[in-house]
């Protein structure tokens, strides 16, 4: 089911009016599951059983580490972790295994092709395994205080956590020490209207007007299609889908940030205008900060962090975003992705170690450009699986001057990425006095996003990182 | 904030819907791209109801370069990157009929798209887009910008408007684009997915015979390369198989016009006026 679907706003509005209904306020949380459950079986209703097996795996064993026996709590925890890996692994990477180490006539390998891809198995399984995690470490809170005596209360707020509808499919990965404390009974009264309101449009503005807009025009990044592109048109598409990738993601992002408000949850921020960065580090800061802070705090320090000396942290580095990379999608270009930009941050700190210099605006200007180029054209690993088609893209950005270049495209792109480009402006004007002078009439440019939304949305299409 | 916002943009809105019914030019329309042109030709289709009883040409971006001037009473209703069988789609969803369906052979093995067919018959909007003309894809805002931009970029330029159809790719582009094409042809398609594919579009052009309509089938010409490669025969031995010749009306490939294509498989500007002449004598031996 798609946020942009008018059964979602349906789906939405019944539960709203159910979900503050004072005489339904002690089953705010169940009324989220069926919900959440309903959104979930939408498009294919058997995979709610894994949904509901990899819950389980995180019931008994938060349960367990928080009430079991001490000597086995570790246990717990590690088979905690371990199963929900196992599932990740099974469904997510079982077509990739048979791909890269059988042949393809074997009859294990096309059993394991066969297997479904469940949507969204990557965020709620990351969010299992930060509440086994949370539970057991007990550094955010003491396990008795989120882990009630009940199993059958414990199971109804873990499945809330898990299942909730808004991150369920593409995140944010919201952890548990962020997500738990927070379940109690929430009042109309409540809501932040404002703050729901503004997440809402500008989410639904760049999904649906800047990213589904410009999917028409991306989708010629394509093999064959690119060979017979001019080389303008060629870099023209490639900042097209720079922009699309983040206007679809981080339109997706602020849409469940807004629909968690309405429902009195508060979700962490997952995009901090990304695009303005200007180093690798400070990227992963604002791109997709719920995976970037996970991968830190649940990988990357338990690793040892920079706390094992200059070689380990670079190789610390290079392995949290190879699995990272992996993470995204169970195909080589994936992992390559990942390595190229773990490539790129243990560089950046290795310079940054040896050298020093005055960073003059005109010096940040160059490396934000950088950063951006490099980004951009490592997205062609996301566009193009096949590694052969990144390789011929850029080779025909390359070559194909004497091509003559199509102007309508290039019109259209410029339009539908404007709107990402003003958006990452306006940051880093708001300190400005004419920006203050201007906020108080704001509400006229959601009033924009929000006319522009009902006549000209482009077709709807899947949010990119629902691949994921 | 919200309630302002709310005003606004509904005022916004019904301005925008009031300026689009009764004062835009006729000019004001546009389509940004081949996925929407095929969205903005679909909904002139579905919503006007001058169409009934019309010829329709239905297939892919192969037909759709058919020069339509020449053919009176015709509703070129191909599609690029689509297919027959999303024509077919649209046909079934209109209450008026047409007079004839005249089918492309070439890609009727391109399935039908299931977007493009959500998009075109998503209940919710099929009532308000009927009514509200400011909803159809032809009158979105940023689309007539673009337009708009790309008209004064020409008048600057001192250009007119239309593409130079003509134009070639070069040499070495032109030759890997019919390599690839090539190799497509050069695949033996599925059995059961052809059998599958016509057994369907026979129960649908079926329905059409018992309503009147008449069905004719055209080839568009090709390459030479590829018009005898192993896809190109088996459907044209499919056609000939499902829909016998004695029973139905075929414009086949002349043998002695060779024609020239941009890529392999798609007729230049010049070409097409040709091939439409061919296809129009064609027709008259039915009286179309």
């Amino acid at each position: 089911m798609l946020f942009t679907s008018f059964v979602f706003l349906g789906l939405v509005l019944i539960t709203f009016l159910l979900y503050y209904i004072p005489y339904f306020s002690k089953h705010q949380s169940l009324i989220l599951i069926i919900s959440s459950l309903i959104f979930y079986a939408y498009n294919q209703p058997v995979l709610v059983l894994l949904l509901l097996l990899s819950v389980s795996i995180n019931i008994v064993s938060s349960f367990y580490v928080t009430y079991g026996v001490d000597r086995y709590k570790k246990l717990f925890a590690i088979l905690g972790v371990g199963l929900n890996l196992s599932i990740l692994i099974f469904f997510k990477y079982s077509p990739l295994v048979a791909h890269t180490f059988f042949k393809e006539t074997s009859s294990f390998g096309e059993f394991l092709l066969t297997m479904p891809l469940p949507i969204g198995i990557s965020f709620f399984t990351f969010q299992g395994i930060s509440l086994v995690v949370d539970v057991y470490s007990e550094k955010y809170f003491k396990n008795t205080e989120i882990v009630p005596c009940s199993f059958g209360r414990h199971a109804e707020r873990i499945l809330f956590f898990k299942g909730f509808f808004p991150q369920l499919i593409s995140g944010p990965i919201v952890k548990a020490h962020d997500f738990m404390p927070q379940i109690c009974v929430k009042y109309v009264g409540d809501i932040q209207w404002e703050v729901v309101v503004k997440n809402l449009i500008i989410g639904y503005f760049l999904k649906m007007v800047v990213a589904d807009n410009l999917k028409d025009y991306t989708f010629w990044i394509s093999y064959p299609y690119f060979q017979s592109s001019s080389t303008l048109n060629l870099v023209a598409m490639l900042w097209g889908y720079s922009c699309q990738i983040f206007a679809d993601f981080a339109g997706y992002s602020l849409i469940a940030i807004g629909l968690a408000k309405l429902f009195g949850y508060n979700f962490p921020a997952n995009f901090n205008f990304p695009y303005i960065s200007t180093s690798f580090k400070d990227f992963w800061k604002r791109w997709h900060i719920s995976l970037s802070s996970f991968l830190m705090e649940y990988l990357y320090i338990p690793l040892g962090g920079s706390k094992k000396g200059k070689i380990r942290t670079y190789i610390n580095l290079m392995l949290v975003m190879f699995l990272g990379g992996l993470w995204h999608g169970a195909a080589w270009s994936y992992a390559v992705w990942g390595t190229i930009h773990g490539f790129a941050l243990a560089t950046e700190r290795f310079f940054y170690e040896k050298t020093s210099f005055k960073e003059t605006r005109f010096i940040l200007f160059l490396k934000g450009i950088f950063v951006f180029s490099f980004v951009s054209l490592a997205w062609l690993l996301f566009k193009l699986p096949n590694f052969e088609h990144v390789v011929g893209y850029v080779r025909s950005m390359a070559n194909n001057f004497d091509i003559k270049p199509d102007t309508m495209p290039l019109i259209y792109i410029l339009l539908y990425t404007l709107p990402v480009a003003i958006y990452h402006i306006l940051y880093l004007l708001k300190e400005r006095i004419v920006y203050k002078q201007l906020a108080p009439y704001d509400y006229i440019v959601y009033a924009f996003m929000l006319f522009l939304i009902s006549v000209n949305s482009g077709s709807a299409g899947a949010f990119i990182y629902f691949q994921f | 904030m919200v309630k302002k916002t709310l005003f606004v943009a509904f005022v916004f809105f019904v301005s925008y819907a009031i300026f689009v019914q009764f004062f835009a030019p006729t000019w004001w329309c546009a389509s940004q791209n081949l996925w929407q042109e095929n969205l903005v030709k679909a909904q002139a289709y579905i919503y006007n109801k001058d169409f009934s009883k019309k010829n329709i040409i239905i297939g892919s971006s192969l037909s759709e370069r058919i020069v339509m001037d020449s053919l009176p009473h015709t509703i070129n209703l191909a599609f690029g990157g689509l297919g027959v069988h999303d024509g077919l789609n649209i046909l079934l969803h209109k209450e008026d009929l047409p007079s004839v369906i005249l089918i492309e052979m070439n890609y009727v093995l391109r399935a039908e798209n299931s977007e493009f067919n959500a998009v075109i018959n998503n209940p919710f909007l099929e009532l308000p887009r009927k009514n509200i003309v400011a909803l159809r894809e032809e009158k979105q805002p940023v689309a007539i910008f673009g337009k708009l931009l790309n008209e004064i970029k020409l008048r600057l330029q001192n250009k007119s408007r239309s593409i130079d159809e003509n134009s070639s790719l070069g040499e070495d582009v032109f030759s890997k684009l019919l390599q690839n094409q090539v190799v497509e042809y050069s695949e033996v398609p599925d059995s059961l997915f052809v059998e599958k594919t016509f057994e369907n579009m026979k129960s649908i052009l079926q329905f059409f015979e018992s309503k009147g309509v008449k069905i004719v089938f055209f080839e568009l010409p090709t390459n030479p390369e590829l018009e005898q490669l192993p896809r190109a025969v088996a459907i044209r031995t499919k056609f000939y198989q499902v829909f016998p010749t004695n029973r139905y009306f075929y414009v086949n490939l002349n043998s002695e016009m060779i024609f020239k294509t941009t890529d392999g498989v798609h007729l230049s500007r010049s070409e097409s006026i040709v091939y439409t002449e061919y296809f129009k004598s064609q027709l008259t031996h039915i009286n179309l």
